[in-house]
């Protein structure tokens, strides 16, 4: 066993050193962190293990670095538990998406955190056979057939009781199983997908949800789905392939705080970031430096938005974006199918840029891309790079602070955001932008000469790079930018990237998003 | 108003007939003809002059009269079915008038006694039971249900005093609600048995279940008395079907018809033959893994038939045997019905935050939906006793009842918000169609027997087993959107394909309700110093079971925009293709309810008091089929209540009576209401409450009774009742999606109530009506500047489903020598609560109703005759609003008037039901 750890431990430092050597100009030092253990180390590979009865024991303790662990039907972590995963660790779920019982869940009524690193990235999986296949690069536009949709397993469903889940440089794929049993005491009914990572808290002391540095593949249905009642930090994530026929990366419901930030979303469904809370009460999430391409497509409804989306009751501070070949833009929501308005006086936006490589709206039978969709609270600001016109700002009635403008088509390629390696204007027609399988090599980092450098708002920038203030926004001031909702730092804690001068997930000073396509 | 002034014209036809039927000279004889013993007038007995042959005979009022062309002596026969003949000789020289009495055939009989034996089917007969009952009780006769224009008993109902119905999705009247009371407050009898019901949802039977001509009475109990179950508020209905009669009786009738509404718009019918009876894990076992194509498609699919009519048959025969010891009274009953209606249906479910306000009712959707429905009735009823002897007697009686209701529902879906709605005409829109068959049948046997063990010493038992089944396989409704509007790239609006959303349930819901239960009661008579008394002992036990048994399927869209085309193109998978292995909804569930009561009933000159207590223990426990690691898998509750009573009835004289009482009683939630399952409601979601209370209540009442006649009444009432814990419905869950039963705090209701009933010749009027003044306080949500608001405000409002105005009234023409009658009953409803919005005033408000509806029929061969029955003559509109208007909306709402303060929620239209037929009697 300690041997096993030692080649791990001289495994990380040789690949710490490697990675320092590259950065001539900055010194980094790198030491190894000591492997974890909490609790008993879970050292049977098979899970998990039964009783004398046969009922399976709830799961606690600490899989060990370098296993594989084979799951074949639901873990419970009880509450006050805690399963602690060290780095690179492959959990194998044995699940077929077709039923419940034969799709393994990982119910955490306590606290499960998957402690990967970047060299040591731990992995959750579909076991694959001849008949439950994994995805392929094949798959680009193929919703029916695509294994990626298929929601092999259940995900993590945390219950009011749950601590904490903590995801750090973790593979998460092929979620979305269907619920039966116990759907309603997870706000869902039988037969509705699960989604990736659902928590809500409920009345109880609110649990906190800390995912980065993760990637995210695969799901039926929303990937992070309708948590409430709790607090957030979900940063430097990548979200591909995430939602069926709809669904989004991330959705937040009612009384939910905390930050968004240097995610990449590629291929959502549905949206790629949304938040809608209820009536009478709050949710405000920071969504800011996040990159949004090619989502909005498999959501065959209107009235549904297709990159950021802030709904009933919701708000933050929206900065940083960029949104390249979605279906829509930012949208401050006045209204949609299913939402209400967006508590607009506790939202600050600004500072991003929407680009549509297309050059027209909708040609034959391509499905539509706009800016920003009129008849909603949204408007371009004067930081904003997008080819929206505000038109009249409704002053009276249900609606009044809409915004009836126009989206100019023609000016789509005036906003390419240059990324490294992405060509925005040959991915917006056809059907390449409904392509939802991230190519290899594929690369969102910022062009020298790209516009979004050093157009976004950060800590100590002046000007249009000022951090925005709203006095006037009680819940903006109380909370904060970013916010300091989760403990920060340390194992159990997140690592929180303030906004950065440069817009999108990939700021050209490395400090955002670390993946690599 | 047209059709107001076409029932005008019928009506005055009807008169200028019978005034016809009167010419004035000569000498004029005026009489009435009564019963010798009680005083009944005899409605309808024949009068013969044998020479020269003149007949008439009796009218509403008991009266007749006879123009003589000269002055002398004259032969008059009297004749009246079930009496003894009379004959007199009268010398006749002027104006004069004449009391006839006519003694009942069975008074030649001495073994019993007069209030078993006389044919209970009278209306003067049921009046007869009101005045003698200990407590406060109300009776339709079956002569008032044969003459009411309405087929089944629901219908019926709601000609008695202070009774409205609730109407089912077909728009038939199904549940009655007593005093406005909402229909959980009261249960229903049959023959003096509590049914159990097949609805899964409910404790009250569906009384649309029940034929009208199966029913000899029906009594309405509004006080209850120690020896009566006592989980009714409101009241108790006993339905009491046929007995056997006391010579061979026949009566047949068969009649067809049709609704306007289908003869305007069709009929959408759907093969109920291509439904799954039972879903795919049933049928396979809980392994089987479904396949799409287990799902069938002809159930989705409509064809608009133009000729749909209806068809109603009835029978009932009976007759003594063996020296008249055994009686036989054999009922069937068969009613096929369409029916077509449009409902305006908009959820008010939607509750917007406004910035520095309170927040505000926005419309999100307005359906406009075509229902097609088309219910079978068959009811099956035997009755059958065997007198021992005066001492004993044993009653054996079955009811086989079944309803099946196959009804389509196809919905257009306009959304109301939004860039993508610009106006009238625009906006995204959604189509549903959706195939809902509901099988629901009852069987009772029923074993009694009646001993006199010595005299004064009485003794009576029952024993009877019930078995209610419900069942809906595959409730199924598919999607697809469309409409008309901008998407953003140009603000001129365009029509969008129709395309498949991406998701179908198909739904089984099957449950079985076993009742098993035994009555015995011991009843002393004798005297002390004069005072006569009778002491009842007894008790009750019934064991309650039901099996549950629900399975969801969710069927998705291969994930490509499917246009939609007709069900047959459409391509779907399964998502959980094991069905619901567990779920809260499978389940097992006891009650056992036991009681035991004592009661005195004694009278002191002209004070009759009836006293006692009622001890009730319920216990009631589930089991789902939910995990072991789920809250609420299992529970069991139970409780008993002590439930005094004293009823006094003051004599004032053979025609006054002054009545006061004092009741305490129960409400029970159900099953349903109990265990923890989410479910797929009509319109809402809905879900169980494990928290849920039982209600208790203070009841009392004060009437005044003046029995002018025998069938001519004058009844003054009023009633206080204090209830703890009701039981009502409203919404719950963070966005009040949910519909769930709640305990929202204590009621109070009172009230006064009058019954009028006249008869002058030709003509009867019978009215009633009943004010109710209830109330219950409660916090509402409310928000202010988008948070809630941190005291909740409190609002007074009336009880769920509580009328403060009800009233009845029929308008009865009856021609005895010419074999005609007609009745225009007309009903009225007040507005009431339909449903309780957990936000500060957004109650949804039944609008007051008015409805009138008419029957006729004309006798001819002494054994035939021909009946019309209009129901909903006026085709009223039933509408539902929230008395807000929609201020969250930017532009105008569909079906809305511009500018209202409240808007509508749904709004129905029934249409007229008509129907003619033929009837043979023989008695």
């Amino acid at each position: 066993m300690k041997k096993h750890f030692l080649k791990i431990g001289l495994a990380v430092i040789t690949a710490c050193t490697l990675f320092s050597c590259k950065k001539s100009s900055n010194e980094t030092v790198n030491i190894s962190v000591p492997l974890r253990v909490v609790g008993k180390a879970i050292s049977t590979t098979t899970l998990p293990e039964k009783d004398a009865l046969g009922n399976p024991l709830p799961l606690k303790g600490t899989m060990l670095a370098g296993k594989t662990y084979d799951i074949m039907s639901d873990v419970t972590v009880n509450s006050g538990d805690t399963l602690y995963i060290q780095p690179g660790v492959t959990i194998l779920v044995h699940g077929d998406g077709l039923t419940a019982a034969s799709s393994p869940t990982f119910y955490v009524n306590g606290t499960l955190v998957s402690d990967g690193s970047k060299e040591a990235p731990n992995t959750f999986t579909v076991f694959e056979t001849s008949t439950i296949k994994k995805s392929n690069p094949t798959f680009k536009d193929d919703a029916a057939n695509d294994p990626a949709f298929k929601g092999y397993w259940g995900g993590f469903q945390c219950g009011p009781l749950a601590k904490l889940l903590l995801l750090r440089f973790t593979h998460i794929e092929y979620v979305g199983s269907p619920w039966d049993v116990n759907a309603t005491d997870y706000g869902a009914k039988a037969g509705d997908p699960k989604f990736g990572i659902y928590m809500n808290s409920g009345t109880n002391a609110r649990a906190s949800l800390i995912v980065e540095d993760s990637w995210f593949y695969g799901s039926k249905d929303d990937c992070i789905g309708k948590c409430a009642n709790i607090n957030v930090s979900i940063m430097r994530n990548t979200f591909i392939k995430t939602g069926g026929t709809g669904g989004e990366g991330v959705n937040f419901k009612d009384g939910v705080f905390g930050d968004m930030a240097y995610n990449l979303s590629f291929g959502g469904a549905t949206n790629g970031l949304k938040t809608a809370s209820v009536a009478g009460k709050s949710t405000i999430v920071n969504i800011y430096n996040n990159t949004l391409v090619q989502c909005g497509f498999r959501q065959t409804k209107a009235t549904r938005n297709g990159s950021i989306n802030t709904e009933t009751n919701t708000g933050g501070f929206i900065y940083n974006n960029i949104i390249v070949n979605c279906k829509q833009g930012l949208r401050i929501t006045y209204t949609s199918e299913k939402g209400s308005p967006s508590d607009t006086l506790n939202t600050s936006y600004g500072n991003s840029l929407t680009c549509i490589g297309r050059g027209t709206p909708m040609g034959g039978t391509e499905q539509y891309m706009v800016f920003i969709e009129p008849h909603q609270y949204t408007v371009k600001k004067s930081t904003d790079f997008n080819g929206y016109v505000n038109g009249t700002t409704i002053t009276t009635g249900a609606d009044a602070g809409t915004n009836i403008g126009t989206n100019t088509a023609s000016d789509s390629l005036k906003y390419d955001p240059l990324f490294v390696n992405y060509d925005v204007a040959a991915n917006s027609v056809g059907r390449n932008y409904r392509v939802s399988e991230l190519p290899a090599g594929y690369d969102f980092h910022l062009k020298s000469n790209s516009p979004a450098i050093g157009a976004g708002v950060y800590p100590g920038g002046t000007g249009k790079n000022a951090m925005p203030v709203k006095a006037n926004a009680p819940l903006l001031v109380q909370y904060g930018f970013p916010m300091k909702v989760v403990t920060a730092g340390g194992t159990f804690g997140a690592t929180i990237t303030p906004p950065n001068k440069d817009l999108g997930a990939f700021p050209t000073d490395g400090t955002g998003n670390q993946h690599k396509y | 108003m047209k059709k107001g002034l076409l029932l005008i014209q019928f009506f005055s036809m009807f008169l200028c007939l019978s005034s016809q039927a009167q010419q004035a000279n000569g000498i004029v004889v005026k009489g009435t003809i009564l019963d010798a013993i009680n005083k009944d007038q005899l409605v309808g007995a024949t009068i013969q002059i044998i020479n020269p042959k003149l007949s008439t005979s009796a009218r509403l009022d008991g009266t007749f009269s006879f123009n003589l062309p000269k002055a002398g002596t004259y032969t008059m026969h009297f004749h009246y079915v079930g009496y003894v003949d009379k004959d007199t000789t009268l010398e006749i020289n002027s104006f004069k008038r004449i009391h006839i009495l006519l003694r009942p055939a069975y008074s030649e009989l001495k073994t019993v006694s007069i209030s078993d034996k006389q044919s209970r089917e009278t209306e003067s007969s049921a009046k007869r039971t009101e005045q003698l009952s200990a407590n406060m009780l109300n009776v339709v006769s079956a002569k008032a249900i044969q003459l009411s224009p309405d087929i089944t008993v629901a219908n019926v109902l709601q000609r008695v005093s202070g009774v409205s119905v609730e109407r089912s999705g077909s728009g038939d009247g199904r549940y009655a609600i007593i005093r406005g009371m909402d229909k959980r407050y009261n249960y229903t009898l049959v023959n003096g048995i509590k049914i159990p019901s097949p609805d899964s949802k409910n404790r009250y039977v569906p009384l649309d279940i029940f034929p009208s001509d199966l029913v000899e009475r029906i009594e309405i109990s509004k006080t209850l008395t120690p020896d009566m179950e006592a989980d009714a508020i409101g009241g108790a209905v006993n339905m009491v079907m046929k007995n056997a009669p006391e010579r061979f009786y026949f009566n047949a009738s068969i009649s067809t018809g049709f609704n306007q509404n289908v003869a305007d718009y069709g009929f959408n019918a759907f093969p109920v033959n291509a439904i799954n009876k039972q879903s795919p894990y049933e049928q396979n076992g809980a392994a089987y893994i479904a396949k799409p194509a287990d799902f069938t498609r002809d159930n989705l699919n409509y064809t608009n038939k133009k000729v749909t009519p209806n068809a109603i048959a009835n029978l009932s025969i009976g007759n003594r045997f063996f020296d008249k010891k055994l009686g036989v009274m054999l009922g069937g009953s068969y009613q096929n019905t369409y029916r077509t209606y449009k409902n305006i249906f908009v959820p008010g479910d939607q509750y917007i935050d406004k910035t520095n306000a309170v927040g505000v009712l926005q419309i999100k959707h307005a359906n406009f939906r075509d229902y097609s429905t088309q219910v079978t009735r068959i009811g099956l009823n035997l009755k059958s006793d065997y007198r021992f002897n005066e001492n004993n007697t044993i009653g054996a009686y079955a009811l086989y009842t079944i309803l099946d209701d196959a009804q389509s529902r196809l919905t257009r879906d306009t959304i109301q918000t939004g860039s993508t709605r610009a106006g009238y005409g625009t906006g995204q829109t959604w189509y549903y169609g959706r195939s809902k068959y509901q099988h629901q049948s009852i069987l009772n046997t029923t074993l009694d027997g009646k001993h006199t063990l010595m005299p004064g010493l009485k003794f009576n038992w029952t024993g009877a087993y019930s078995l209610a089944e419900n069942n809906i396989p595959d409730l199924a409704e598919y999607q697809y959107n469309t409409g008309f509007f901008a998407d953003g790239t140009n603000p001129t609006p365009y029509q969008h394909g129709n395309t498949l959303d991406a998701t179908m349930h198909r739904v089984w819901q099957d449950n079985t309700d076993k009742d098993l239960s035994g009555y015995a009661n011991l009843a002393f008579t004798n005297k002390l110093r004069d005072i006569p008394y009778t002491i009842t002992v007894g008790g009750m036990y019934r064991d309650k079971q039901r099996d549950n048994k629900y399975q969801d399927y969710r069927l998705n869209t291969d994930g490509t925009a499917q246009p939609w085309i007709d069900i047959y193109h459409y391509s779907w998978s399964v998502n959980n293709a094991n069905g619901s292995p567990a779920n809260f909804n499978t389940y097992r569930a006891t009650e056992d309810v036991s009681a035991g009561f004592g009661m005195i009933k004694f009278k002191i000159r002209k004070l009759e008091t009836v006293a006692g207590a009622r001890l009730e223990n319920t216990s009631l426990s589930y089991e789902s089929d939910a995990l072991e690691t789920q809250v609420g898998k299992r529970g069991s509750i139970s409780y008993s209540d002590i439930l005094p009573s004293v009823n006094f009835k003051y004599i004032l004289n053979e025609k006054n009576n002054l009545r006061l009482s004092y009741f305490a009683s129960i409400n029970r939630p159900t099953f349903y209401e109990i265990v923890p399952g989410g479910n797929v409601g009509d319109e809402y979601s809905e879900t169980g409450n494990v928290l849920i209370k039982h209600a208790t209540a203070d009841n009392f009442d004060l009437r005044y009774e003046l029995f002018p006649k025998a069938n001519e009444q004058i009844l003054i009432g009023a009633f206080y009742k204090k209830i703890y814990n009701p039981i009502e419905y409203g919404f719950t869950g963070v966005k009040f999606d949910t519909y769930s039963p709640q305990n929202f705090g204590d009621a109070t209701n009172y009230g006064i109530e009058v019954v009028f009933e006249k008869y002058m010749g030709n003509f009867g009027l019978r009215a009633n009506y009943t004010y109710t003044n209830s109330s219950i306080t409660t916090t509402k949500f409310q928000t202010f500047n988008n948070q809630t608001v941190a005291q909740l405000p409190l609002q007074t409002r009336p009880l769920q489903g509580q009328s403060a105005n009800i009233a009845n009234a029929a308008l009865l023409y009856k021609n005895t020598k010419k074999g005609i009658d007609v009745q225009i009953a007309w009903q009225f409803t007040g507005e009431r609560i339909a449903l309780v919005s957990p936000v500060y005033e957004f109650d949804q408000w039944q609008k007051g109703l008015n409805t009138f509806d008419l029957s006729a029929e004309k006798r001819f061969k002494k054994h035939f005759a021909i009946f019309v029955k209009v129901q909903n003559l006026l085709n009223t509109p039933d509408e539902i609003y929230i008395k807000q208007p929609t201020t969250g909306n930017a532009a105008p709402v569909s079906y809305q008037v511009p500018g209202s303060s409240q808007t509508l929620a749904s709004k129905s239209l029934y249409g007229q039901n008509y129907q003619l037929g033929l009837r043979y009697s023989l008695q």
